[in-house]
């Protein structure tokens, strides 16, 4: 049972069950910074090229941003590792907001949700650029990389372009090796 | 989908809308999930909102700003909430189970074969592409989120603190929650009890 309790996958999943919780008022792509160095300084499970490639298949894949954690947990442990992940991501917060809408939701009244947003909004921004920055410090190695980086963000800002089309053009100039 | 309750004009937000049940919340939200590039919410939105009018726009607004600020990824709370509104507990998990099942399995059916792939040129080649594109568009998200809050000294100031902390000095999320979401949150409560006046409600929190 020591073994256990050692393992990456079970160290991985107590360490999201508990950042889950601290999300708030963003997602959990935010928690990228710090996954990234428990898993690859840290611990040193995954190369930090593994550990970026599995975040961004994860991006670039449809449904919830919070999804690169299961494949994390495939990662490290399988089938059963990508189970536990995403449980850890989805059951404990789950709890919580389930004691709110069983008990209490009209008691979570208007001041305290108005409170709640306002708040955390300028919270959160500062916690998203930071995870840009981190990333980016990460992803762009050259100048062009970070042409193509910048070319996204004014993009994203201008247009109301599908980003799924953006990141397929990413995926072409990778592969044409522009931006390498 | 003729199984699913439609109404060719659109409702009046108070008049009583038609339970959607756990199977077709589940049937629902799997498709929203998987057809969701870039983000599950504005597709959320066209099914919910608009094709299906099964939700109203503020209704549906209300769910997600309750989820946002609950602890959690926010589209797995929105899911929850609505089901939850719908058809109780039941619905509450057969919601969150759509949004997360196809996904999950995806990810397991791609985890499964870049094992395999994983050190070939071209498919690094390719992530690598499309890592830098991805640093944009949060980037891009970052700073939309940084313009469309109220402008104002201390606003500047949480997001500062936020960024220099966990992007520059790289602080543990934990701690910077600990410390940044209250004291954030208690400025904006004295600020709203300013406008409103005093409330008799009990209001405790889960901050």
């Amino acid at each position: 049972m020591d073994d256990w309790f050692d393992s990456p996958i079970w160290l991985f999943t107590t360490q999201v069950a508990i950042l889950s919780f601290a999300a708030v008022g963003g997602g959990l792509a935010m928690l990228m910074p710090e996954l990234q160095r428990f898993m690859v300084i840290e611990h040193q499970w995954l190369t930090n090229e593994e550990f970026i490639a599995a975040f961004t298949i994860g991006q670039a894949a449809p449904g919830p941003n919070f999804i690169y954690i299961t494949l994390i947990g495939w990662r490290l442990a399988g089938f059963f590792g990508a189970l536990l992940a995403t449980f850890a991501v989805l059951v404990p917060p789950t709890l919580v907001v389930y004691g709110i809408l069983r008990f209490g939701e009209s008691r979570v009244g208007p001041r305290f949700q108005k409170a709640m947003r306002e708040g955390l909004a300028p919270v959160s921004a500062g916690l998203m650029l930071a995870f840009g920055w981190v990333l980016c410090s990460h992803v762009d190695v050259n100048w062009r990389a970070t042409l193509v980086t910048a070319i996204t963000v004014a993009v994203v800002l201008r247009t109301r372009i599908n980003p799924v089309w953006l990141v397929a053009a990413g995926a072409l100039l990778g592969l044409t090796g522009v931006v390498l | 989908m003729s199984d699913l309750p439609q109404s060719s004009e659109p409702r009046s937000e108070d008049a009583p809308r038609p339970r959607i049940g756990p199977l077709n919340l589940l049937i629902i939200f799997s498709k929203v999930t998987i057809t969701g590039f870039g983000g599950v919410l504005p597709f959320a939105y066209r099914a919910l909102v608009e094709r299906r009018k099964l939700l109203g726009k503020a209704e549906f607004a209300e769910c997600f700003a309750l989820g946002q600020i609950l602890p959690g990824p926010a589209i797995a709370n929105f899911a929850y909430i609505v089901g939850w509104r719908d058809s109780g507990t039941l619905g509450a998990v057969a919601a969150v189970t759509g949004i997360v099942t196809l996904p999950m399995l995806l990810m397991m059916l791609v985890g499964y074969f870049y094992a395999q792939y994983a050190d070939i040129e071209a498919v690094r080649n390719t992530i690598t592409g499309m890592a830098t594109v991805t640093g944009g568009l949060i980037v891009a998200t970052a700073l939309k989120m940084s313009t469309g809050m109220h402008r104002r000294w201390r606003s500047a100031l949480l997001l500062l603190a936020g960024f220099a902390g966990f992007g520059l000095l790289r602080l543990p999320f934990l701690a910077m929650i600990v410390v940044l979401a209250p004291l954030a949150v208690w400025l904006a409560w004295r600020d709203a009890g300013l406008k409103v006046g005093p409330q008799t409600e009990s209001e405790k929190g889960t901050g």
